[in-house]
């Protein structure tokens, strides 16, 4: 089923729009949520919440890419409950896809509000858009949905080393990006 | 740098970069005309739909090959080996204690689940369990079926649903838990999943808990889904005996109040064969403040794995599992934040 066909179930209230947001989306969003989350009760639930959320912001809302649009949900209410897990269960192992961000551009100290951050996004897009399509994609899987290196080279074709050197290269890049740009020291 | 804050830049980056990053960029290999799907010495070639019926026949006599290839290695994957995925190695004085498990289900659907180990420790449960496809399903983890088969220990560029397909099979995702959290004290747990066949994955469940009972009653909840999303259950009783604890002493807070956040009066220390843990009752005086606490490390142990859980009772216990030193008469804790910056430090002597 198209998206716009899904979408147009949503704005129905038909509850068939969740079977097929699962049926279409489901494993993807599965996939985010996993990454982030590797306790099953807690996958299971943000994976529902997200179900839900996206049942209650849809009306009014009409995502452009409803894949893309619920993905997105799915990361932050699972990113929530990681940080939520995380301060209670400490020396937690998602720490290492951030530790590999926060070693690149550590200078970055001054971000301490909302405001910030979507500074931060700002120059992110920006980044991004100047990447070839595959170091794009080696970025985000990495960084936004989770994936391992591992799981990234299989996807490329790679051996994990090079992905993994490859990575390193894309975060220097990033941080002389962003040191270019004023927004670290 | 506040990690929270470049997790939350991530999160709004432009749709349209999460769209086209939803599947790989098309690869060369996409478009050779033979693609390679290897298991161990066995590798096959697909090259096009004429040899298809041939390759079929190919591939049943490979699965045949791989599978009893993988029975000796099958047995390999026990505990003890899927410990040791992370890099760290089971202590010798522990292995005595690992329990050999006899549950078994079979599900509707035509998949099934042994519990086959456990080592239970003062904090830990660690449950090893076999699923089998049987002769309908492809297993595989947690993940999408549009994923490569190197997640099921595969070479070659074929996804998992394009794989099972060839096969003349389903794809069946699975993953297991401890079951009876509320009654065991479990608020985490965690999986490493080996496929020893394609129709065979071996779980090692591992659950921090903050019950201390010697022998423990518990449910082990193996769950399945198919690419529908349609999701089996089944449920595996387990005995769990903990190892033996010896030296148990307890030292005190020099001051209770010292980290922000919380109040710590003392720390029990206990030695088993898996190595010291550590446990201690902490009551949340600022609840922004202990969010702040990230890691806990020491001078004297190897802290790697536990973290503060609330117990049956609604308070909150700290269990620090495996961890491998020496403490004598004097112990220091140190807290740091998110930002790795030290908070704080614990010191406990004895009384």
């Amino acid at each position: 089923m198209k998206d716009q066909e899904i979408l147009d179930l949503f704005f129905e209230r038909s509850e068939q729009a969740i079977t097929e947001l699962i049926l279409k989306y489901g494993a993807a969003i599965r996939n985010v949520v996993t990454n982030i989350l590797k306790n099953h009760q807690d996958v299971e639930e943000c994976t529902n919440d997200t179900y839900l959320r996206v049942w209650d912001q849809i009306p009014p809302q009409r995502p452009k890419y409803l894949g893309a649009y619920a993905c997105r949900i799915a990361r932050n209410v699972s990113l929530s409950r990681y940080h939520a897990n995380t301060a209670a269960k400490r020396n937690s192992y998602y720490d290492l896809a951030l530790d590999e961000l926060e070693q690149t551009i550590p200078a970055l100290s001054t971000v301490e509000s909302e405001y910030d951050a979507k500074e931060l996004t700002r120059y992110l897009n920006a980044f991004l858009k100047g990447l070839s399509k595959e170091d794009r994609y080696l970025f985000l899987r990495r960084y936004w949905y989770g994936d391992s290196i591992s799981q990234i080279a299989q996807n490329l074709d790679w051996k994990p080393h090079n992905a993994s050197v490859r990575l390193f290269r894309l975060r220097k890049k990033l941080q002389d990006y962003l040191h270019k740009e004023g927004m670290i020291a | 740098m506040n990690r929270k804050w470049i997790s939350k830049a991530l999160s709004d980056i432009d749709e349209k970069y999460i769209v086209e990053t939803m599947t790989a960029p098309e690869k060369a290999a996409h478009h050779a005309p033979e693609r390679t799907a290897k298991m161990g010495k066995y590798e096959h070639r697909t090259r096009g739909s004429k040899s298809r019926k041939f390759l079929a026949l190919i591939l049943a006599a490979c699965l045949a090959f791989a599978l009893a290839a993988t029975a000796y290695a099958a047995n390999l994957w026990g505990l003890r080996e899927l410990f040791r995925t992370y890099n760290r190695e089971l202590p010798e004085e522990a292995e005595p204690y690992i329990q050999q498990q006899t549950a078994t289900a079979a599900a509707e659907e035509g998949w099934s689940a042994k519990v086959t180990e456990s080592l239970c420790d003062i904090g830990k449960i660690y449950v090893t369990v076999t699923v089998s496809g049987g002769d309908k399903y492809i297993v595989a983890p947690e993940v999408m079926p549009q994923d490569s088969v190197g997640v099921i220990g595969l070479e070659g560029d074929q996804t998992l649903e394009e794989y099972a397909r060839a096969q003349g099979k389903e794809l069946l995702m699975v993953g297991a838990d401890v079951g009876d959290r509320e009654a065991l004290g479990i608020s985490v747990a965690s999986q490493t999943t080996v496929n020893v066949s394609d129709s065979e994955m071996r779980i090692l469940i591992e659950s921090d808990k903050t019950v201390t009972d010697t022998e423990l009653e518990a449910t082990c909840t193996v769950y399945a889904s198919n690419e529908a999303g349609e999701v089996e259950r089944l449920e595996l009783p387990i005995t769990l005996t903990a190892v033996p604890e010896s030296e148990v002493i307890t030292l005190k807070a020099v001051d209770p109040d010292a980290v922000p956040g919380l109040h710590v009066e003392e720390v029990t220390i206990s030695q088993t064969p898996m190595g010291i843990t550590l446990r201690y009752q902490e009551t949340v005086t600022d609840e922004q403040a202990r969010g702040e606490i990230m890691k806990v490390d020491s001078d004297q142990i190897t802290i790697s794995a536990g973290g503060a859980m609330m117990g049956p009772d609604g308070n909150w216990y700290a269990t620090y599992s495996n961890c491998q030193g020496t403490v004598t008469d004097t112990l220091t804790l140190h807290f740091y934040d998110w930002d790795k910056n030290l908070i704080g430090d614990m010191v406990f002597e004895k009384p």
